[in-house]
């Protein structure tokens, strides 16, 4: 690599680059570099000793480029997850005690009357039978379903990565190198009719003389100018029935790496560059676990919705190449690519696991590095 | 202070006496007659007023003075004659007099002097000649009047017009109706108009409920409103709005007028005029209920029954009852005030109307309902049945195809009371209107009121006969009914 002329201006160089760093690092954009790159200088040589397999230690007043920068964007693949339940949940999409039900309401209206509402409404024909009228209610469901994979896709992240060199061999340059990685996840897994067991309360109203409107009905607060019933119901019931267990289950989760492992860089030409790296990787899950179900029996459909929270912690290694051309002074862009199995994170929580598979991620990052 | 004497001054000799203004003629001894160049003054205008003395007396005077006294202030400006070189001015505030030290009998002494006043209003100058010779004790005096002295030249126009109810045709309304009635000043230019005064007279039987915007400053003597509206820029107007409430009936005419202290307006027409007829037909109409008030649960309201009797001798071509007192909405209030206490009408007080003639001796019943659906006391004091202008309400049919989209009823059917239901989706930010007909082809239609302001997704509306349709639909052989989404 061409060395600069004067190492008081690399130097200076070095601190304006450094500053665009971090610029990018907040804006997520590269900034230009600041220097022009000089024509190749014929009397230039790579450092080291071509013709010896020793390790040359470099020098703490080289004027060589024996650090870098880089920072880039990009995306992990092959990374799965799989949701599964068992036992007995609750439903979160209804309320009978404040009369919302599932598939119909009554409500206080706003005429003060504390025994009628107009404040009432109701999905289906089917519902009406004579004067009564009848409300369902899912209370819990029960349900053993075994794992569901699912794939995500190429998912966007934030790759950044600080090494020095420490040893000349041959034209080669061995050094380290530590990475951070970032990289949200959302994997989504559709249910799509699951056998489940339902318990489900069925409450009566009776609408007395009125001429019920026909279904779907919807009445509004004011209770004025529409048909009231009764704000009580005449009677309930409560049986347990097979349903159907449709919706959707996301892991939606933020993962962050931290890596730390040898390099060996070595220059291909004049205006390229190549390193490999490998080492551990210790990495933190930490997202939600959502659920968006619809628990459906006697074709009555019950919203359930809700989260679980979690953290995991998980570790591995991995394996890079990184291939890099020399715009200028201080300035490179880069290609990597990082094979970085791991192990698995599971959310869970109340009879739900949602665990996420890190075993094969790959990454394919882009960037620019700054060497200084 | 003197002035010195000016010789281009000679020239106003020449021009004055063919320019117009203000003469008086004066005393024998002294001969005396003055006139001003012009008689439209504004505050600051240059005026010229030449005075002709003359000494008719046998004997040559010393010191003959002419003193003008102003009324009001003025500047001076300059002053010359055609008689001597050596008259001398002094002036004392608004006073200027003016010294012939040698006058010789027989001879004429034209002066001319100029001024500018400065302050609107009437002015006058008081003119009088008269001398310190012992010889000549007559004196001889005139007035100049200027009848007004003016501070801006502006054209104002105002302009009066009832802009509620908005139901009204030919300006009709009932006894007790709040009227509201819009006076618009403007100002045309060219200059702006300082201390515009707006004059409101209202026929005495005319109550003052309100005016608008709140913060106006006026004075109501014996209904004779002044507001003062400060300043009214060239190009610009102004509108005030007046609750009126007629407690009489006849036609009464407004008057509306605009002015300002010092204002020269050629072309102000200081009044208008809008005739406002108010009606009562306050017949022999008898209204009191007979039910006590039950829940409806078909409609989740109220309702009550009253009857209505004609006991005069002539039909009446409507009538009208008004609720007063009410803690409750009149859920099915009809007319220019439909909703509850709107205030805008009636002092908030809702009204329905049967728009059918009811015969002498006839008898109708009126379903009443209020919401919420509370019980509350209601005694027969709360009725006013008025015989009203079937035409004061704008009770014209609409024409079946002139109204929004046609929304098609999920069923008709009638209920164990008797009435229709009708059954239709709704939406509920907007507003339908029942039209019915004694024939498919509506050839006759008439409206339902009030219009329905929809609860719910689907609106079951009840035809249970007057005040909302003219009769009850058992009643009728056939009916017909179609409903439209209103604009």
């Amino acid at each position: 690599m061409t060395r600069p002329a004067n190492n008081v201006l690399r130097r200076r160089h070095f601190h304006r680059c450094w500053a665009a760093c971090l610029s990018a690092w907040a804006v997520g954009l590269a900034l230009p570099a600041r220097a022009q790159f000089g024509p190749p200088d014929p009397y230039d040589t790579f450092e080291g000793d071509p013709g010896s397999s020793k390790l040359i230690r470099i020098p703490a007043d080289t004027d060589d480029w024996t650090r870098h920068f880089r920072l880039g964007a990009m995306v992990g693949m092959n990374i799965g997850a799989s949701f599964s339940m068992k036992g007995a949940f609750g439903v979160s999409g209804n309320n009978p005690a404040a009369g919302i039900f599932d598939d119909g309401y009554v409500l206080k209206d706003q005429s003060g009357d504390p025994t009628y509402t107009g404040y009432w409404g109701y999905d289906n024909a089917s519902q009406l039978s004579g004067s009564m009228l009848t409300m369902h209610a899912a209370s819990g469901f029960t349900a053993d379903t075994s794992a569901q994979s699912a794939n995500g896709g190429p998912l966007p992240g934030l790759d950044m990565a600080y090494g020095g060199n420490l040893w000349y061999w041959k034209h080669a340059r061995v050094g380290w190198e530590l990475g951070l990685g970032w990289l949200p996840i959302t994997i989504s897994e559709p249910i799509n009719n699951q056998g489940v067991s339902v318990v489900q309360s069925t409450y009566t109203f009776n609408t007395g003389t009125i001429i019920v409107p026909g279904a779907p009905y919807q009445g509004g607060p004011s209770g004025s100018g529409e048909p009231i019933i009764p704000l009580n119901y005449y009677g309930s019931s409560s049986s347990t029935n097979s349903g159907t267990l449709s919706g959707s289950h996301t892991l939606d989760v933020n993962l962050y790496t931290l890596r730390l492992g040898p390099s060996l860089y070595w220059d291909l030409a004049e205006r390229y560059g190549f390193e490999l790296g490998a080492g551990p990787v210790v990495g933190l899950v930490d997202g939600d676990y959502k659920y968006d179900e619809a628990i459906t029996v006697n074709n009555v459909p019950a919203v359930n919705k809700g989260q679980v929270s979690g953290t995991a912690l998980v570790w591995g290694g991995y394996v890079n190449g990184t291939l890099f051309y020399h715009l200028q002074n201080n300035g490179d862009i880069y290609l990597g690519a990082q094979y970085m199995p791991m192990t698995d994170a599971t959310i869970s929580g109340g009879g739900r696991e949602g665990r996420l598979n890190l075993d094969g991620q790959l990454y394919f990052s882009v960037g620019i590095n700054w060497p200084f | 202070m003197k002035f010195i004497f000016q010789a281009r001054f000679f020239l106003w000799l020449l021009l004055v006496p063919a320019l117009g203004g203000a003469r008086a003629e004066a005393a024998t001894g002294f001969g005396l007659s003055a006139f001003s160049s012009t008689n439209l003054v504004f505050v600051g205008t240059y005026v010229t007023t030449e005075i002709n003395v003359t000494n008719e007396s046998s004997v040559v005077l010393t010191n003959a003075f002419v003193t003008n006294t102003f009324s009001a202030a003025v500047a001076f400006i300059e002053f010359g004659n055609n008689y001597t070189t050596n008259m001398t001015a002094v002036t004392n505030g608004s006073t200027l007099i003016l010294d012939i030290p040698y006058f010789t009998n027989g001879a004429a002494a034209q002066i001319v002097f100029s001024w500018q006043p400065q302050a609107y209003g009437t002015l006058t100058n008081a003119i009088e000649v008269g001398s310190t010779d012992s010889d000549m004790t007559a004196t001889a005096a005139t007035n100049l009047v200027f009848q007004e002295i003016y501070s801006e030249e502006a054209s104002l126009g105002v302009s009066l017009n009832i802009v509620a109810p908005a139901a009204l045709t030919n300006d009709w309304v009932i006894t007790n109706d709040w009227v509201t009635l819009s006076l618009t000043v403007t100002n045309a230019g060219p200059d702006a108009v300082p201390g515009v005064l707006v004059t409101n007279v209202l026929p005495a039987s005319m109550v003052l409920r309100g005016v608008e915007p709140g913060n106006t400053s006026y004075t109501d003597s014996t209904n004779n409103l002044v507001i003062s509206a400060g300043t009214l820029a060239s190009g610009t107007a102004v509108t005030y709005q007046f609750t009126l409430q007629p407690t009489n009936t006849g036609a009464f005419a407004l008057f509306g007028g605009v002015g300002a202290p010092g204002l020269y307006d050629p072309s102000l027409i200081s009044s208008v005029e809008n005739h406002l007829y108010v009606t009562n037909y306050l017949a022999t109409l008898a209204a009191g209920t007979n039910s006590t008030q039950v829940v409806n649960p078909q409609n989740g309201l109220i309702e009550q029954t009253i009857m209505v009797t004609n006991t005069g001798v002539t039909a009446v071509p409507a009538v009208r009852v008004v609720v007063t007192g009410l803690t409750n909405q009149l859920y099915n209030a009809s007319g220019t005030n439909f909703g509850f206490n709107t205030g805008s009408t009636n002092h908030g007080s809702p009204f329905m109307v049967y728009p059918v003639a009811l015969a002498a001796g006839g008898q109708i019943g009126l379903r009443l309902q209020y919401a919420p659906r509370l019980g509350f006391p209601f005694a027969n004091s709360r009725l006013q049945a008025y015989a009203v202008p079937a035409s004061v309400l704008n009770y014209a049919p609409l024409a079946a195809t002139g109204q929004g989209t046609n929304i098609n009823f999920r069923r008709i059917l009638k209920t164990a009371d008797g009435d229709m239901l009708l059954e239709f989706p709704t939406s509920t930010n907007r507003t339908y209107t029942v039209v019915y007909s004694d024939n498919v082809l509506f050839s006759n239609a008439q409206v339902a009121l009030p219009v329905i302001v929809p609860p719910a997704n689907v609106t079951q509306w009840l035809d249970y006969g007057p005040p909302t349709t003219s009769s009850a639909p058992t009643n009728s052989g056939q009916r017909f009914y179609r409903v439209y989404l209103n604009p």
